[in-house]
């Protein structure tokens, strides 16, 4: 008896779409707090914000701009709740990461990672979300406009900013 | 003409301009070599960031996977609550000989996608560690086959005294694809009906999951079963298969959604013999639960 699904199946689509995008909201949270833990912690919340807010979300459109949106929104609301505490997050973080990663078999991709999240974390807070949306999930700027609720001149200027300045960050050393 | 700035140069290395512009770019780029190496600049962004990636293989917490269960379930209750008419055309089959395929049918929608989900998630139930216990229950029940580990034929009476009184209660109120759910000091307990058939000599037999969270602890265990309604109006457990699960993904997360296991089509096969029949339509599944299920 096989069991393959049917080939056009909204379900079997959303069932996919949904599994597939843990990890991807696990990098793009990621790319927002910088440390494995207080990423988790963020996915962890906007799933529950998801499932108190169901009806936002309109079968046939896309499940990650909504979870994306969520998931930003919230770190939003967390970075003002925390107001200032921020880097100590990220420093905090650091110090995990960098421990764990001893013995690690692939200690070298941790510490290439490792070294983006820095450069991200010197990133205002509000162009990561863009660049994320854009340069690692190739959104285009116009769903990312929608996705994030901003004008889409707003994710090209956020975006310009960032790129720069990441450039300036992590370019010069390769 | 104005000169390229870093904003159109950054939209040409997305890929965001419209011919036009994208030509003009293009002609300036052809005699400004210090154009060109600004451009490296922004098409270079995504290679920079691939480090990225390597958070893509971290297993996922426990956590989140109960998350994502959740709204995965959420979201097809939904879709299906908005939408009765798709199950309804996969329901009926027009032919009495096809009632097998069209059971199957209809399990490829939102319910057979919700219960591939549960038991077919390369980061949920379908761990390397996963063993499956197969057989119709004596003893009863997902928590007596969990700790004694031994499968058991026979039936067992679901809503008798000492018997599982939420199992009875799902089986019995509500509709395929919702959750029953019992929170309490010991964890966390989920009950969803998936199918309710009507067997050729008239009774109803239902399909459901039993996914059951200690408190605090990453396990989860979880089970299918199919339960047939008996002459006194009993719910009677006639298959369960329990399935141990580990709390990790097994490496499995470069290709998402790998359905299919042993133990399903083992199940499968069994429901097919113990229960041969037509699935309920929603509508008829639902005037099926206000009559109580009474076959007359």
């Amino acid at each position: 008896m096989t069991r393959v699904p049917a080939i056009h199946d909204p379900d079997a689509d959303l069932q996919r779409d949904l599994v597939a995008l843990m990890p991807r909201l696990r990098r793009f949270a990621r790319v927002l707090t910088g440390g494995r833990d207080e990423a988790d912690d963020l996915v962890q919340a906007a799933l529950e914000r998801a499932l108190t807010r169901l009806d936002q979300w309109q079968p046939g459109t896309r499940l990650d701009s909504w979870m994306f949106r969520i998931t930003q929104n919230l770190w939003i609301d967390w970075l003002r709740s925390h107001e200032g505490r921020e880097d100590r997050f990220v420093e905090l973080d650091e110090a995990i990461d960098l421990a764990g990663a001893d013995g690690r078999r692939d200690t070298e991709a941790r510490l290439e990672l490792q070294r983006v999240l820095d450069a991200i974390s010197r990133l205002p807070p509000e162009q990561r979300a863009v660049m994320a949306m854009v340069s690692v999930e190739s959104y285009s700027y116009r769903e990312a406009a929608e996705a994030l609720d901003i004008p889409i001149g707003t994710v090209m200027s956020r975006l310009a900013r960032a790129r720069v300045r990441l450039n300036e960050l992590l370019g010069g050393a390769r | 003409m104005t000169p390229i700035d870093d904003l159109m140069l950054m939209a040409y290395a997305d890929g965001e301009l419209d011919p036009a512009d994208r030509q003009r770019v293009e002609a300036a780029l052809a005699r400004d070599s210090a154009l060109r190496e600004r451009l490296a600049l922004f098409a270079g962004t995504s290679a920079l960031l691939s480090p990225l990636d390597e958070t893509l293989s971290e297993p996922l917490p426990p956590a989140i996977e109960r998350g994502h269960e959740a709204l995965a379930a959420a979201l097809l209750q939904r879709a299906r609550a908005e939408d009765p008419q798709q199950l309804r055309d996969t329901g009926r089959p027009a032919v009495r000989d096809e009632a097998a395929s069209a059971r199957r049918e209809r399990g490829s929608g939102r319910l057979r996608a919700l219960r591939d989900w549960l038991f077919g998630s390369p980061y949920g139930f379908a761990a390397a560690a996963a063993s499956f216990v197969i057989g119709g229950l004596l003893g009863l029940l997902a928590p007596a086959i969990w700790q004694s580990g031994a499968p058991t034929r026979g039936s067992a009476t679901v809503a008798s005294a000492g018997g599982d009184e939420l199992l009875a209660r799902a089986l019995a109120t509500v509709p395929s694809g919702t959750a029953l759910t019992q929170t309490g000091d010991s964890g966390r307990r989920s009950l969803t009906p998936l199918l309710s058939i009507r067997t050729a000599d008239g009774r109803y037999c239902r399909e459901f999951v039993d996914v059951q969270t200690g408190a605090g602890s990453p396990t989860t265990r979880s089970a299918r079963g199919l339960a047939c309604r008996d002459d006194r109006g009993n719910w009677q457990l006639r298959v369960l298969v329990a399935q141990d699960e580990a709390g990790g993904p097994a490496g499995a997360n470069d290709d998402a959604y790998q359905p299919a296991s042993g133990g399903l089509a083992e199940f499968d096969a069994l429901v097919e013999q113990l229960a041969p029949g037509d699935p309920l339509t929603d509508a008829e599944e639902a005037e099926a639960i206000d009559r109580g299920w009474q076959t007359d």
